[in-house]
């Protein structure tokens, strides 16, 4: 089981960057725990919309306004996006 | 989830929105290093005035990111799509003016905030002392009548500014009526102004020397039938401030306006003569050609 969770939250992880890199043009290895509205030049107000619909749109939800404005870091995405799909990542 | 903690009510705005809505963690902190102390004390004010207790605040500063996230998921499409939905002035009415509930939890709070918090909205406000008033204070005017009130920040402004002044307000949404007359009356002008739920479509308004209508032309179908109608209420010497919102895709926005010549030109169309002109840009582009939205404010004869 535990090498099913891990090739599922590897996934969740993996479509995540590859949605962050897209949004602000950077290859997917180069989003990890330290990608941060403070560490991307790209990443402002606007950006930051464009990236929870993106989120979104990938994932089949819909973020809360306080999800919206808060989820300014990958370890907070992962975490959010990992409990609203159910994969459970801590 | 910080609550507001007793300090000044612009300090717990500020702390309240960094708290649960990072997003707009700074908001507070750059329209004070874009407008200094001025600002801050007449923001205060009226948070003072109009959101008393915490709890009011809260809902507020609440009402405001909700208002203020939801115009930003519209820009993302609206950058893309250059368009506004297809939606009638029927629609928008009956999805926005019409609904109590989402305008005075949300629309009403987050629109007044947001004379404050969006810099070309403050720009614009300020316009409307140093041009408009100004030049109602030097003709010693005693009367004016504003055209589709919103939160009736337009018309507190003229009612602090001009002690002398009475007015009347037009207003189609009961929402927008009530919250208008809350905010005269929390300022203490009541006994000088009054709304009138009537739309000026359906029924002649009263003539007026000094005329405000502030961000209604985008709200409709057909904008120069409308200014037709407040040319036609504008007393012989009169003068009107009039503004438009562009590439602002609010959910109740239907009619696009892409650059301020075309507001000009339904004013010029409608039998209107420009004197002074404001146009103010939300932010700089994202990236070269993207839409920027704007407003652009008139003093017409």
């Amino acid at each position: 089981m535990a090498a099913v969770s891990e090739a599922v939250d590897g996934d969740v992880e993996g479509r995540i960057r590859e949605v962050m890199a897209g949004v602000f043009e950077l290859s997917p290895a180069e989003i990890g725990p330290q990608t941060s509205k403070d560490t991307v030049e790209r990443w402002d107000s606007l950006q930051q919309l464009t990236l929870v619909i993106s989120l979104e749109e990938e994932f089949g939800i819909q973020l809360s306004d306080e999800e919206t404005a808060s989820l300014l870091n990958y370890p907070l995405i992962v975490a959010v996006i990992s409990d609203r799909i159910g994969t459970g990542v801590q | 989830m910080a609550e507001p903690t007793g300090a000044t009510h612009l300090d717990d705005l500020a702390a309240y929105l960094a708290a649960r809505y990072p997003i707009f963690g700074d908001v507070v902190d750059r329209g004070f290093a874009a407008f200094g102390t001025p600002w801050a004390n007449e923001f205060e004010a009226t948070l003072a005035t109009m959101f008393a207790k915490p709890e009011a605040l809260s809902l507020a500063a609440s009402g405001y990111a909700s208002f203020a996230l939801d115009l930003m998921r519209r820009q993302v499409r609206f950058e893309r799509e250059r368009t506004y939905p297809a939606k009638t002035y029927e629609e928008a009415a009956r999805e926005v003016y019409h609904d109590e509930a989402y305008m005075t939890s949300e629309y009403l709070p987050g629109l007044l905030l947001s004379h404050y918090l969006w810099p070309h909205h403050y720009r614009q406000a300020r316009f409307f002392d140093s041009a408009f008033v100004a030049e109602m204070r030097v003709a010693q005017a005693s009367h004016f009548i504003e055209v589709g009130c919103g939160t009736g920040f337009y018309s507190r402004r003229l009612l602090q500014q001009l002690p002398d002044i009475r007015g009347v307000g037009y207003e189609i949404s009961p929402a927008s009526k009530a919250f208008t007359e809350g905010q005269v009356a929390a300022f203490g002008f009541a006994d000088r102004y009054e709304v009138l739920l009537q739309d000026i479509a359906d029924r002649d308004m009263a003539s007026t020397q000094w005329l405000v209508c502030v961000e209604v032309l985008e709200h409709l179908e057909d904008p120069v039938a409308f200014l037709r109608l407040l040319r036609a209420s504008l007393a012989p010497g009169g003068k009107a401030f009039i503004t438009a919102a562009l590439n602002a895709p609010h959910v109740d926005h239907i009619y696009l306006y892409v650059q301020s010549a075309e507001v000009e030109a339904q004013l010029e169309a409608a039998g209107f003569t420009l004197e002074q002109t404001f146009v103010g840009v939300a932010h700089p582009p994202r990236a070269p050609g993207l839409p920027v939205p704007l407003v652009a404010a008139y003093i017409v004869a």
